[in-house]
């Protein structure tokens, strides 16, 4: 039952929101309090407990259990910013559809069927992208419809890889090394690894930070947990040290190095690399098949979405043009909690303390210097790449003035007078979503400086992960 | 000649068409022949022995693919026909249902021309994925059958399509190919065709001929067409 009720509840929400998608904050603060039900509901749910539904079989593993909480928390982040700075009417609707069908994703036992219900959350998130913003006039830019329809065909064309090989793969007691290079294609080109990261960098670029965190956080998460089983299943068919689980390995590799480098540009643009690489390093600790790999792993999954929240919560302050007020000075002064907030996302990203994260990331690297001097020289280049490209956000999105400040000497002697009249100067933004990112600040704190509780749901997963188990001891 | 072998023909040259016709009109009513044959290929799949959704018949299976092929085709039908190259709204007087006949039926009447010299590159890629779907069958884990051509043939001839295509409708073509390829694969290597799978792949392909639909209308309400030159154009 309660399975059924953590698939229901956004689902049941997207349906009423969409009828009144018209009133776009009262829909975003239903769908934001039915996601907070949900987390609730999540708490106090079973896990390990399978249940019959229309003949197929549900079950919340642990592993399972951390990443719908991470999909929760990604999907609220970007409610709670819709609340306060309208978004299209679609949003709020398709977001909590999309999150419906990415937790059916990991609670359904066919990975064939899960595979297909993320492609669905997929298919509704190109909907998210093409959403008019509130208040739109006109019709959307064709960068926008273009950046839509890449993201279309890299879902569509993984899917497919990942369907195909998921389904060789379970057709023969052997396993099929075709099928899992498939299965690796498939979820390289959902993940956006390098060289199909092209797509999610064009809809970072063309729609808000809330709505990528949404269409790329949520997949990502969800193809995650499908690369868990399909490691899980892999270790049981193929022979331990296959080419296979080395290619897996260069793949993400290549990602973790890469995309800090290749994050240059706009800062959404660096941002949204950053956020590639952040999670190539999660897969990366997947792909060691060592315990303390995949324990970095599953401790990162929390802090990678209160780093999506938090970069989404904060871009969103830092961009958001309010009438009136003068913006003569570096962000980091003039909006000082919504850079922050950015900031903590960053050092989240990379992984310093004291926020959420460190823990995740030391386990990475003591896996990686126990797999090979290689491994861990990939992660700390990637490291070193990652941070540089977290000091060129700072430095683009917060310590450059803008460039159409007025100078003192250009005042107009007729206006003079008027201007030096006390004037009320509006808040750069309300105060709700200003006391949100406060409150998902502390959390990144709080993570970071008590990660006891999440350690033990950790290691209680880790005993159901027999792929680290078969690979352990490996060079 | 096997049922399946005659099939597998059909497929194969009805998939052809889709890919190398440049018109999405006739394109469409090719998609409908490999729809037709898909329908032959899970009957005969049925009929070979596999368990197939306990308590159902194959004749729902087979009317279940064939209701959700016409969804999909009507989508696109629909989509082409209100979003078409040939006619402009802005032309028209008023939008009201003559008006709108009209406009459809002078866009039936209106093919694209098309030059022979367009036709070489997508008959020659058609001609390397041909030779593919032979060698790669051997790949696979079991025997290769007749049906894993086919869907072999039918999943690379959709990338392909995705891949040469001028306009959002055979964007659209490519991505229904897909999806019934995909379709057709869990059919052959399914040891139990199970209800949610089936339900989630109809689905599926739903959504996607949904989203080309309204991907279409944005573009045509911002281009006045639905070339993708006009994505990069401006």
């Amino acid at each position: 039952m309660s399975y059924l009720l953590l698939i229901l509840i956004p689902f049941a929400m997207s349906g009423g929101c969409f009828v009144l998608r018209h009133h776009t904050r009262l829909v975003a603060l239903s769908g934001a309090a039915a996601v907070l039900v949900d987390l609730v509901l999540l708490a106090g749910t079973p896990v390990e407990e399978p249940a019959r539904l229309l003949g197929t079989t549900l079950l919340l593993s642990r592993p399972g259990a951390l990443i719908v909480a991470a999909m929760l928390i990604v999907v609220l982040g970007s409610l709670v910013v819709w609340v306060f700075l309208a978004e299209g009417a679609y949003a709020a609707p398709a977001s909590l559809l999309l999150l419906a069908l990415a937790i059916s994703a990991c609670l359904i036992q066919s990975s064939f069927a899960a595979a297909l219900l993320l492609l669905g959350a997929a298919l509704i998130g190109v909907l998210l992208i093409v959403d008019l913003p509130a208040g739109a006039t006109g019709p959307l830019s064709t960068a926008t419809i273009a950046a839509a329809l890449k993201y279309l065909l890299v879902v569509a064309i993984g899917g497919t890889a990942l369907l195909v090989g998921l389904g060789l793969s379970s057709a023969s007691i052997a396993g099929s090394p075709f099928g899992f290079g498939l299965i690796v294609a498939g979820l390289g080109m959902w993940l956006g690894l390098v060289p199909y990261h092209v797509a999610a960098v064009e809809v970072a670029e063309e729609t808000s930070l809330a709505v990528l965190a949404v269409v790329i956080g949520v997949l990502g998460l969800g193809a995650l947990l499908l690369l868990m089983s399909a490691l899980e299943a892999h270790a049981r068919t193929l022979p331990p040290a296959d080419g296979l689980r080395r290619l897996l390995l260069g793949f993400t590799a290549v990602s973790v190095v890469a995309a800090p480098l290749l994050a240059a540009g706009s800062a959404r643009r660096i941002i949204s690399l950053l956020l590639l690489a952040g999670f190539a390093q999660l897969v990366f600790g997947l792909a060691l098949e060592s315990p303390d790999g995949a324990r970095g792993t599953l401790l990162g999954i929390l802090p990678y979405a209160l780093a999506i929240t938090l970069l989404s919560v904060g871009v969103s302050l830092l961009e958001r043009h309010v009438t009136g007020r003068p913006e003569g000075t570096a962000l980091i002064h003039d909006r000082l909690l919504a850079s922050i907030g950015l900031i903590a996302g960053l050092l989240l990203l990379a992984g310093m303390p004291p926020f959420g994260g460190w823990t995740s990331r030391s386990l990475l690297w003591q896996a990686a210097r126990r797999h090979g001097v290689l491994a861990f020289g990939v992660l700390v280049v990637g490291q070193l790449a990652l941070i540089v490209a977290a000091v060129r956000v700072v430095r683009i999105g917060l310590l450059a003035a803008p460039a159409a400040s007025p100078q003192p000497g250009e005042a107009d002697p007729a206006t003079s007078d008027v201007e030096s009249l006390p004037i009320v100067v509006p808040r750069y933004a309300p105060t709700g979503l200003r006391y949100a990112a406060l409150i998902f600040i502390v959390l990144s704190l709080v993570l970071g400086l008590y990660p006891a509780p999440v350690a033990l749901q950790v290691e209680r997963a880790l005993s159901n992960l027999s792929f680290i188990h078969a690979g352990q001891g490996r060079p | 000649m096997t049922l399946a072998r005659a099939l597998l023909v059909v497929l194969a040259a009805c998939t052809t068409l889709v890919v190398v016709v440049r018109d999405w009109r006739p394109a469409l009513v090719f998609l409908v022949g490999v729809a037709l044959a898909m329908a032959g290929f899970l009957w005969e799949e049925a009929r070979r022995g596999q368990e197939v959704l306990v308590g159902s018949g194959i004749g729902l299976l087979v009317a279940i693919d064939l209701t959700t092929a016409a969804t999909v085709v009507l989508i696109l039908l629909t989509t082409g026909l209100s979003y078409s190259r040939d006619f402009d709204v802005a032309e028209r007087d008023e939008l009201g249902l003559p008006d709108r006949w009209r406009a459809i039926k002078q866009a039936i009447r209106l093919p694209r021309p098309a030059r022979p010299v367009d036709y070489l590159f997508p008959v020659l890629a058609v001609a390397l994925v041909l030779a593919a779907t032979l060698l790669l069958p051997h790949l696979y884990p079991y025997p290769a059958r007749d049906v894993d051509y086919a869907w072999t043939f039918l999943l690379l001839s959709g990338i392909l399509a995705l891949v040469i295509a001028d306009s959002m409708l055979k964007i659209g073509l490519g991505l229904l190919m897909l999806a019934f390829g995909v379709k057709l694969f869990y059919l052959a290597v399914a040891a139990r065709i199970g209800l949610i799978e089936l339900v989630l792949l109809n689905l599926v392909t739903i959504i996607a001929a949904l989203i080309v639909a309204i991907l279409s209308a944005l573009l045509y309400g911002r281009a006045k067409t639905l070339d993708l030159e006009t994505l990069y154009r401006e």
